[in-house]
């Protein structure tokens, strides 16, 4: 649901995902320098850090964790 | 009485701007032009944060000399509510400004060395660039001329000295760092309220037009706030393909365009087709409605010059986005467009926001300057219809062509004007409203709050289809949920935020839809079925929102038609 990986291993600390994030969802690890996800039930699955991340180390999949009302 | 130095951390500036996107960076490099020190703060990472680096990366064009024309186009279509006198100044920056974004490095499309004009509508043409970059860019611009920032920092009110704007009050998102921010003057440029739905544009939650409304500025047109543009249910996303709503059926395999809007499909040369996103929810809905839907895009019955023309192929940024589309569509929704059809449906996107604003794009408060989607439906430009939505490359125009004229003429004040010391009285009083919820007893949070927003304002039956006992209704829940915020506790400054935020689309629902209950009438993108028709006689004025005794009052103020070039007939 919405975010579900941020690879450690891979992550090279960069901090866009943090910077782009449009609902806050990341922290940098003080002692790592990594980021971290720290409110995933925030995420909207915008798909931005996944998109921006330069490293391809974070996943996201479709759907939130509270579901939106139906348009109709 | 305590020094403001022992509230928080108290930096000092002439030109405070409100977020870091397309329209405070462009009026902070304007605003550079004057000798003033000039800082940009932002709750995300300044250069990707806002809605230009998700969005579509598209700017209007069309020939300055043109102007009048285009004019003579827009303003019928948006009912006559406009401030005139901005729909013809956008009309004559927008040329000017596309130039002067190219100017400063925006990575746009480029055709022989020249920015590609790429045609588009009958009226207007697009520009489009590479939108994910394109801040980097311009904060690179920003900071060459000496401007400064802050990132990850969320300021939500605004301090005042007597009846002025003297500053803002913010807080660390990572560290809960309390910071005094007083400046000359102050520009919102927050954006509007997307509330959080359309996945890519979900950043904007109401902050700028609440924030403004409680430092006693006016706001103006907050009926037509909210549009739907149309989008792959299983991915919730506006889908990249500009083509395809002539190519939406419903159940049967009908064509729902055609049948609905023939006018504006039917015998149509490639490109001259209209593109309204209000028709296409409509069609969808009473296709829906009539036990028709779900509405699909069939993308296997494309003859291959239509497959080309909904992908764009000889537009490079705008194929990279129907690509982005497919790809999504198959990455995360598990479905190949090329092998089954794609469910569609209207997709909620929330609106521009109603802070009212003269030329300068000064607000109704000394000291208070607003630019980009804060402001868009505030200032009158495009009238009963917001930008966004209703026009493609319409939203993000405004922002660079409101941000320039902004930065020059907020740089002009605070060249000239003193700076007014806040008092610490001003101060505590902020601090205590925006802190109250820290570490509260609660049994609530923030999400419970939006979705009961949501609620209110998804549906389209509340924010599309209009109607007084439904729109009573929403007001309902949206009070219920206003009520409910007491009961909120944030453990820490992210849940502060999300508190702040979720109050913010409270109160952006709230005129939105107070206004559409006043407005007896249907004009442009407010539609009542209790009163279908426009209603030039009553209804040719403006709602204009502010606040009295800690409530919204609505009044009503005449559209000044007599002195405006384009009349109703």
């Amino acid at each position: 649901m919405a975010i579900d990986v941020l690879d450690q291993e891979i992550c090279n600390g960069c901090g866009t995902c943090f910077a782009c994030c449009p609902q806050d969802v990341f922290r940098m690890d003080e002692k790592t320098g990594k980021a971290v996800i720290k409110y995933p039930e925030d995420c909207v699955a915008c798909w931005a850090c996944e998109f921006f991340c330069p490293v391809n180390c974070i996943e996201v999949s479709r759907g939130r964790a509270k579901e939106l009302p139906l348009p109709y | 009485m305590k020094k403001i130095e022992e509230l928080g951390q108290v930096i000092s500036t002439d030109v405070l701007v409100l977020g870091g996107g397309m329209a405070g960076l462009c009026a902070a490099i304007e605003a550079k032009e004057k000798p003033v020190d000039v800082l940009v703060v932002d709750k995300g990472g300044i250069g990707w944060a806002g809605q230009t680096p998700v969005g579509g990366g598209m700017i209007i064009h069309f020939n300055p000399e043109h102007a009048d024309d285009w004019c003579r186009w827009l303003i019928p279509h948006g009912e006559y509510l406009h401030d005139q006198d901005w729909t013809y100044a956008v009309a004559r920056d927008v040329h000017k400004t596309v130039m002067r974004l190219e100017s400063l490095g925006l990575p746009f499309s480029k055709k022989g060395g020249e920015v590609a004009i790429l045609p588009f509508e009958k009226m207007y043409d697009l520009t489009v660039f590479d939108a994910p970059k394109s801040l980097v860019k311009l904060k690179g611009a920003a900071k060459a001329k000496g401007v400064q920032f802050l990132d990850k920092i969320y300021v939500i009110d605004l301090l005042k000295h007597e009846n002025r704007v003297a500053g803002a009050l913010g807080f660390g998102l990572v560290d809960g760092k309390r910071y005094i921010l007083q400046a000359k003057a102050v520009l919102i440029a927050v954006g509007s309220c997307r509330y959080m739905v359309e996945n890519a544009f979900a950043v904007n939650s109401g902050e700028g037009p609440a924030m403004a409304y409680r430092a006693g500025a006016q706001l103006r047109n907050a009926e037509f706030a909210n549009s739907y543009t149309f989008g792959a249910r299983l991915v919730g996303r506006q889908f990249g393909g500009l083509t395809a709503f002539l190519h939406l059926e419903n159940a049967l395999g009908e064509k729902i365009m055609e049948k609905h809007y023939p006018e504006s499909v039917v015998g149509k040369k490639p490109g001259e087709e209209r593109r309204d996103f209000r028709q296409i929810a409509d069609a969808m809905i009473k296709e829906a409605e009539a036990g028709r839907g779900p509405i699909y895009l069939d993308l296997r019955k494309l003859t291959p010059d239509e497959m080309d023309r909904l992908m764009a192929k000889n537009i490079p940024v705008l194929q990279q986005l129907a690509d982005e589309s497919i790809t999504l569509l198959k990455e995360k929704a598990g479905l190949d467009p090329m092998k089954g059809r794609i469910e569609m449906h209207p997709q909620f996107i929330g609106g521009q926001g109603p802070v009212r604003i003269d030329l300068d794009c000064r607000t109704t408060v000394e000291g208070l300057w607003a630019a980009g989607d804060a402001p868009s439906l505030g200032s009158g430009w495009t009238g009963a219809r917001a930008s966004g939505g209703s026009y493609r490359g319409f939203g993000l125009c405004f922002a660079p062509i409101s941000g320039f004229r902004a930065g020059q003429t907020i740089s002009e004040y605070a060249a000239s004007a003193k700076r007014f010391n806040i008092d610490a009285g001003e101060v505590k009083r902020v601090k205590k409203r925006v802190f109250a919820p820290l570490g509260r007893k609660g049994n609530l949070n923030s999400g419970d709050i939006i979705y009961e927003v949501h609620k209110a304002m998804v549906p389209m039956k509340n924010t599309f289809l209009r109607e007084a006992g439904r729109l009573k209704n929403a007001l309902k829940i949206i009070e219920g949920a206003k009520k409910n915020l007491p009961k909120v506790s944030a453990p820490d400054f992210h849940e502060l935020m999300r508190y702040h935020q979720a109050e913010s689309m409270a109160l952006a629902a709230e005129f939105t839809t107070k206004a559409a209950l006043m407005r007896e009438e249907s004009r442009g993108q407010h539609y009542r079925e209790d009163f279908p028709n426009r209603d030039d006689k009553n209804w040719l004025k403006w709602i204009v929102i502010q606040e009295q005794d800690g409530v919204p009052k609505l009044l009503t103020e005449p559209v000044p038609i007599e002195k405006y070039k384009v009349k109703p007939d």
